[in-house]
């Protein structure tokens, strides 16, 4: 049981990084376009 | 105009952003108090709960720079009501992905109706039109106008949506935290802190963005 | 000159009638597709009524901001109100007044079929209900108007309409439908007004916003 919870805060978090890291990556991507 | 990280301060910036989350989630994995009954899951509080706050704040400033805009219609109003959408949307879908994760263990369900998640994902879909209209809306200096005019007019339903889902019904009164002031200093502090980290990792997102899109709207305009 | 306004496009509409029979129509529809998907009781009827008065509320409201400025599209005959020295919040309120009353008239005329196709037994204060009724097409016009006029000039904008319109008009719904619920489940009205203040401070703050912001939607 102690487990699953511990899986919700791992997923939960691991998304938040992963979504934050892909918009910069996208950024970055963005700006090398038009120069 | 060069690159944002060719330029030494802002590269100075975002590695304290980062060195900054970094002893955020650092924080939150050793700091903060294991509460029975909800162990791990009650963590994903001390994220959740900043990034809704930011992702609200984010929609405020998009109604600013709608209001700024439409007085002198200078440029870089669009920007800034664009970036603070797009990057308040992102936020808000996670607050939206983390809200359910957090709430299987808790509660055993996915989703409820309760007024907050509610509220946010009305918000969301409020945002979904905005950027539809930006794509359809036509000429662009009118799709900014208009964009601005949106702005404002979803924000000033904020509090209405708000009040009307939270006395919507009896059975959705439910979100586990109890009143955060309440809360004894082990737990407030943390949170703050992670509140205080989020709100500057957005306003470098949010200064970014801004200054791609300036970037990109020039190359295309010259 | 507001009420020239409003006067020109009721008497285009009650001419033609082709916004407040399609209006109807589409209201029967969504009876008819109601009853056949569900086959409810009775009892079941009555718990759902109220939320499926609204929702074809709605519906029938998205079909009429469709064509709400679609004549001065057609004819670009904006330019030509336009040219003319008024406030430009004027328009946006004659729009609105004149959009309320056809509502209006098209629920007057939907409401009898659909308690005799619902089977209702209604309370005998029907003037509150017409309240209830009067209050939430303002809201509704309200904030439809505003968002009709931002989606008439682009592309696909049948489809940009309802996306904009129903989430923003959601929260007047849902206390549009809690007052029409405890309405007609006879409650006494004390213990509900609070809805219709909330139906009541939506209608003002979108009639308002609307009037103050309309100039920039017109501006060419």
């Amino acid at each position: 049981m102690e487990n699953y919870f511990f899986n919700s805060f791992v997923s939960a978090i691991t998304v938040v990084i992963i979504f934050i890291i892909i918009w910069f990556i996208k950024q970055i991507f963005n700006e090398r376009k038009y120069l | 105009m060069k690159l944002f990280f060719s330029k030494r301060i802002n590269v100075i910036v975002a590695v304290a952003v980062f060195t900054l989350m970094v002893f955020n989630i650092y924080n939150i994995i050793n700091n903060t108090p294991m509460i029975p009954d909800q162990f791990w899951a009650q963590k994903i509080f001390y994220f959740h709960v900043p990034i809704a706050w930011t992702g609200f704040l984010s929609y405020f400033i998009v109604m600013i720079a709608g209001v700024l805009y439409l007085i002198n219609k200078k440029t870089i109003w669009d920007h800034l009501g664009f970036a603070a959408a797009e990057i308040g949307t992102l936020f808000v879908v996670l607050v939206l992905i983390t809200g359910p994760i957090w709430a299987k263990p808790i509660w055993g369900t996915w989703w409820t109706w309760e007024p907050r998640l509610t509220t946010t994902l009305i918000l969301f879909l409020i945002y979904v039109g905005y950027f539809m209209l930006r794509t359809f809306g036509g000429h662009p200096e009118r799709t900014s106008r208009y964009a601005a005019v949106l702005g404002i007019v979803a924000f000033f339903d904020v509090p209405i949506i708000f009040y009307s889902v939270r006395f919507w019904e009896e059975r959705y009164q439910s979100h586990p935290q109890v009143e955060i002031t309440k809360q004894n200093p082990e737990i407030i502090i943390p949170f703050l802190i992670s509140l205080v980290i989020f709100t500057i990792l957005f306003s470098f997102m949010l200064f970014y963005r801004v200054h791609v899109l300036r970037v990109t709207f020039n190359r295309k305009n010259n | 000159m507001f009420y020239t306004l409003v006067r020109k496009d009721l008497l285009l509409e009650l001419r033609t009638k082709e916004i407040i029979i399609p209006m109807f129509a589409f209201g029967l529809a969504i009876i008819m597709i109601f009853s056949l998907s569900f086959n409810a009781s009775q009892e079941i009827n009555h718990v759902f009524s109220p939320g499926l008065l609204w929702i074809i509320i709605l519906f029938i409201s998205s079909l009429g901001l469709n064509r709400m400025f679609a004549l001065e599209k057609e004819f670009d005959a904006f330019t030509l109100t336009l040219a003319a020295p008024i406030d430009r919040g004027i328009i946006f309120l004659s729009k609105a007044i004149s959009g309320t009353i056809l509502l209006l008239i098209a629920e007057i005329m939907i409401i009898p079929p659909f308690i005799i196709f619902m089977n209702l037994t209604i309370p005998s204060d029907w003037h509150i209900m017409i309240l209830i009724l009067l209050i939430g097409d303002l809201g509704i016009m309200a904030i439809g108007t505003i968002v009709s006029g931002l989606s008439m000039r682009a592309k696909l904008s049948e489809m940009l309409l309802p996306i904009l319109f129903f989430p923003l008009v959601s929260p007047h719904i849902i206390a549009c439908v809690k007052a029409t619920n405890y309405w007609f489940k006879g409650l006494s009205f004390i213990n509900w007004q609070a809805w219709i203040y909330l139906m009541l401070s939506f209608a003002l703050v979108f009639f308002l916003l609307g009037f103050m912001i309309f100039e920039y939607i017109t501006e060419e």
